[in-house]
């Protein structure tokens, strides 16, 4: 029995087309002298013969034909399309994010952002700022992702400023989107400060795009992410 | 015929032709994968569509470890299986609000010509998700298992393991139904 164990295996794989000649052989060698794998072997080729023959619908010409255009346009309109000017990667991390509760911490590092940067800018308390419809809590960040487990991205607005965190649960990446930042000096500072803070605990690998802010804005925070010592793509998009 | 790289080079100097090159190279065997693993031509559409667009847009991740079409597989499944946990709430809620409401058609019936055909496919439908994906990878799309492991996230041996538990759920049921 030990014997035919060994050629078990290798049957599937002959009755594939994908086992070399010489083992092919032997295979069939064996099969010769053995009824029970002559008839694995007769059952394994007729098995894989029903297989193949269950042949699927092509997809449809209109479907086929219109394909790259679609695709290409809905790259286009995310500033994502190959070649576009103004999607400049600045330097690629390493790692990537190993735990949910990684992502989590993420998440809620990036409202974090938001909180100070509206407290700065009004000089007040951030929690006293705390719109009372979004009261983010440490616990409902964590079952925020937890929700998110089924879609992959959830967006944050407070008060005109605008995150979107994508998390990729399959590649354990994450990217934010900060929109409409209208982000003065302090802001920079605390985000770059903020970013570098981050890096020991549960930074390893994400990415930021920044949209609708300008160019001079974006480059500070770049340079800033850059001397940070994280390991995250920065990618301005969209910037005005 | 011009190798992947060449193409993603030129994808990445911004050169639509190279891209229309790939799509048009790759799209009918992950509309097949996906049509096997989402099992609705409708789906199978869109969800070949997202797999180009989140492969194109994250194309700075691919850092050739494997081949590109190995990744595109896995981009491929990865979506797949996300849809797959999706439908499965969005269908858990409506059984929640409409109790008795008749289970969901055999869509792939009306799709496979040939008794002994459909039974087959049937019979690949009725494998666990796993093996399933596994099963097709190496059955329909001839990867080896070191790029199914790739594809499907699992190791070359966990591959090739479920592939021979897979194969002999298949002999068993095609031997009980008499097909064998």
């Amino acid at each position: 029995m030990g014997r035919c164990e060994k050629y078990r295996e290798q049957i599937a794989e002959l009755a594939l087309g994908a086992l070399p000649d010489g083992e092919c052989a032997e295979v069939k060698a064996h099969a010769a002298e053995c009824g029970a794998c002559a008839t694995l072997l007769e059952e394994t080729m007729a098995l894989m013969a029903t297989l193949k023959s269950a042949e699927l619908p092509e997809p449809r010409a209109e479907f086929s034909a219109g394909l790259a255009d679609r695709v290409y346009g809905e790259l286009k309109k995310s500033g994502a399309a190959p070649g576009d000017t103004n999607v400049i990667p600045m330097r690629r991390g390493s790692g990537h994010l190993k735990t949910l509760s990684a992502l989590a911490a993420m998440l809620l590092l990036a409202v974090g952002f938001l909180f100070v940067m509206k407290g700065m800018r009004g000089g007040e308390d951030p929690a006293a700022n705390l719109p009372t419809d979004r009261d983010f809590t440490e616990t409902e960040i964590a079952d925020e992702v937890a929700r998110m487990m089924g879609s992959d991205s959830i967006e944050i607005v407070l008060d005109g400023v605008e995150v979107e965190a994508t998390v990729d649960f399959n590649e354990l990446s994450l990217a934010f989107v900060f929109r409409d930042a209208d982000l003065g000096d302090e802001d920079m500072e605390w985000l770059e400060a903020g970013l570098a803070g981050s890096d020991e605990n549960y930074t390893d690998d994400f990415d930021v795009f920044f949209d609708n802010i300008t160019e001079e804005e974006a480059r500070e925070i770049l340079e800033g992410l850059e001397n940070s010592g994280t390991e995250q793509t920065a990618v301005p998009r969209g910037v005005s | 015929m011009i190798d992947d790289v060449r193409l993603l080079e030129r994808v990445e100097a911004g050169e639509r032709g190279a891209f229309d090159d790939l799509v048009e190279k790759y799209h009918r065997e992950i509309y097949f994968l996906a049509l096997r693993i989402v099992k609705n031509e409708e789906d199978a559409e869109e969800l070949t569509q997202q797999t180009f667009v989140k492969a194109f847009s994250k194309l700075d991740t691919f850092r050739g470890k494997s081949s590109f079409k190995t990744w595109l597989y896995q981009v491929a499944i990865n979506g797949c299986r996300s849809f797959l946990r999706a439908r499965k709430q969005v269908y858990e809620l409506n059984e929640e609000i409409a109790t008795g409401r008749e289970s969901s058609p055999d869509p792939l019936g009306k799709m496979i010509k040939g008794e002994t055909a459909l039974a087959a496919a049937k019979m690949i439908q009725e494998l666990p998700e796993k093996q399933r994906i596994i099963v097709s990878l190496r059955v329909f799309h001839e990867l080896s298992y070191a790029d199914i492991g790739e594809a499907a996230d699992c190791s070359e041996q966990t591959a090739k393991v479920n592939f021979h538990y897979g194969i002999e759920n298949l002999r068993k049921k095609l031997r009980e139904n008499g097909t064998l």
